[in-house]
């Protein structure tokens, strides 16, 4: 069987390019969510060493010419199910991997005509990858972009797609298992390919050897053509402006509780515990953990805990980064329930008529009071949706 | 503050261009990209390109020397609102620009920026910057976009 892998290039660069021709090859960089980095780059952006993640403060004296332009979640998301229903007519199975990145079978594809009807009808160019397993067929769509095919399914075509490519192009070797590969002489993926299993499970455990399967040609991971059960779900991020004003902090923390509950409610999952993790200024971190009365998506209950948790670790320190992570996660048609602590029928209520209420005027348009510091924020609409609240990926 | 708007050459007619000499303004962004005219504010004489009455004409902008004219390219949205300008009689306009410039960032203006034109000057609209736009820039103002906001 041979396994594509499909790679918009320049993802979020060619959608706004499709809205905005004018930014044809120009210099175009998409910043984050609080417009301070940037999170996608054209090619001519990059070949001035513009990288992913840079701030534009680092990034606008390096291309003096380079336009900034502000993410628009639900744009892309338009685009990225466009170019999952093109595959989902020429393969019966379709990984919608994540916004840009998705799996299919392709027995019967021509990857060139593909592309250039995915170029002629969503206007996004996109490189592909066929080989015999996905860790394959990333490796070939990689070193082919943009704008490539590369077909490595006989022996010979995938010893020349392994050949002198350093280990790290394997998806899934970061630096750490890179250091651990080197220090026994595996530098290339063909050296991987080749080195000896049992030293691969010994240095890089079984996720390691599942790699070395799949790098020899035998699939381990399947196509997934839906989302496996979330095991957590997470919400939250930078907060912007690093700051130690408690009303604000709270607010944030107000803020991503509610998105994790919308989560929860959207996935009919329930949870037994959650968690904080927060990052300050000073690069220093906490957490904690704490568990529920039972499984629940109740409001009161989880921001209650949140909170709490909040005030047990913050010492007055600068907030950077936060997020409220849902844990041992329940279906809500077949859960334990608890003796303590159900949410009242009267706040189910509440719950659900704020849902229908924000169904029918607009996300947040009911929220918390102790959102209130954050009204700027909620004022801009592009705020309200994230890459996070783009559903069906089975990654991130 | 948006100091400078480019807008692509194909926008601007050919009579326009030789007329008002703007053909040192032209500029290319990057090798192999289309060409666009630059309207800077520091430019000897500031224009800019207003659609005016459904027409498009080279109107210089604002006011650097003295006279009576308010001083400076720009004018405060809110002052508009409250009356302030009432007296100069300003003229809504529209500023063509497919990008703008503030402290050194370019970014999308899409479909104009607004403006008000007094007697023979046109000045830009400003609000104060958005959460992103003062990330974004720096700037604690911003342009007042057509059909968007930053």
């Amino acid at each position: 069987m041979a396994i594509a892998h499909l790679d918009a290039d320049c993802f979020y660069v060619s959608a706004e390019r499709v809205r905005h021709s004018y930014l044809n090859k120009l210099p175009v960089g998409v910043l984050s969510n609080q417009g301070a980095c940037v999170i996608a780059k054209s090619y001519e952006l990059k070949a001035k060493g513009v990288t992913t993640g840079m701030p534009i403060w680092d990034a606008r004296p390096l291309c003096p010419n380079a336009i900034f332009i502000k993410r628009d979640f639900e744009w892309y998301e338009v685009l990225s199910r466009q170019m999952l229903g093109m595959l989902q007519t020429v393969s019966p199975t379709v990984e919608y991997y994540s916004i840009d990145e998705m799996f299919f079978e392709a027995a019967d594809v021509d990857p060139r005509q593909l592309q250039q009807r995915i170029l002629r009808q969503v206007r996004v160019p996109v490189t592909i990858g066929i080989s015999r397993t996905r860790s394959l067929a990333k490796l070939a769509s990689d070193n082919a972009k943009p704008f490539g095919c590369y077909v490595a399914t006989s022996d010979e075509q995938i010893a020349g797609l392994l050949a002198d490519r350093p280990v790290d192009e394997i998806t899934g070797i970061a630096r750490r298992s890179k250091r651990k590969l080197e220090a026994v002489g595996i530098k290339t993926c063909s050296d991987f390919a080749r080195a000896d299993r049992r030293l691969i499970r010994r240095l890089l455990t079984k996720t390691g050897e599942s790699l070395w399967w799949e790098l020899n040609g035998n699939p381990v991971t399947a196509i997934s053509t839906t989302r496996l059960p979330h095991k957590f779900i997470s919400r939250g991020g930078s907060v912007g402006k690093a700051t130690a004003i408690p009303e604000l902090c709270e607010a944030w923390i107000i803020r991503n509780v509610e998105r994790l509950i919308e989560a929860l409610d959207y996935h009919l999952v329930l949870c037994e515990q959650v968690s904080l993790a927060v990052e300050f200024k000073d690069a220093s971190g906490a957490g904690l953990r704490a568990s529920l009365p039972s499984a629940t998506a109740d409001y009161g209950l989880i921001a209650a805990a949140t909170l709490q948790m909040w005030r047990r670790l913050w010492q007055g320190q600068t907030l950077a980064y936060m997020h409220v992570i849902a844990e041992r996660l329940q279906s809500r048609r077949c859960f334990q329930r608890g003796l303590f602590d159900q949410p009242t029928e009267r706040q189910q209520r509440l719950a659900e008529a704020k849902q229908q209420i924000n169904q029918r005027i607009g996300r947040f348009a009911l929220r918390s009071a102790a959102t209130l510091p954050l009204t700027e924020l909620y004022l801009d609409r592009a705020n309200n949706y994230e890459v996070c609240d783009i559903h069906g990926k089975t990654c991130f | 503050m948006c100091l400078g708007v480019a807008v692509p050459i194909h926008e601007i007619p050919e009579t326009l261009i030789v007329q008002h000499r703007l053909a040192d303004r032209i500029a290319q962004r990057d090798p192999g990209a289309g060409r666009e005219i630059q309207f800077l504010w520091r430019h000897r004489q500031p224009v800019l390109a207003v659609n005016l009455d459904n027409q498009l004409r080279i109107v210089k902008w604002g006011n650097r020397g003295g006279g009576p004219l308010p001083a400076g390219g720009w004018c405060h949205r809110e002052w508009i609102e409250a009356g302030l300008w009432q007296e100069l009689r300003p003229q809504p306009a529209i500023i063509a620009a497919a990008l703008a410039i503030d402290r050194g960032i370019w970014t999308l203006a899409n479909e104009g920026i607004k403006g008000v034109v007094v007697r023979d000057r046109v000045y830009m609209l400003t609000e104060p910057a958005t959460h992103y736009y003062r990330i974004m820039t720096r700037s604690n103002r911003m342009p007042v976009l057509v059909g968007q906001t930053i």
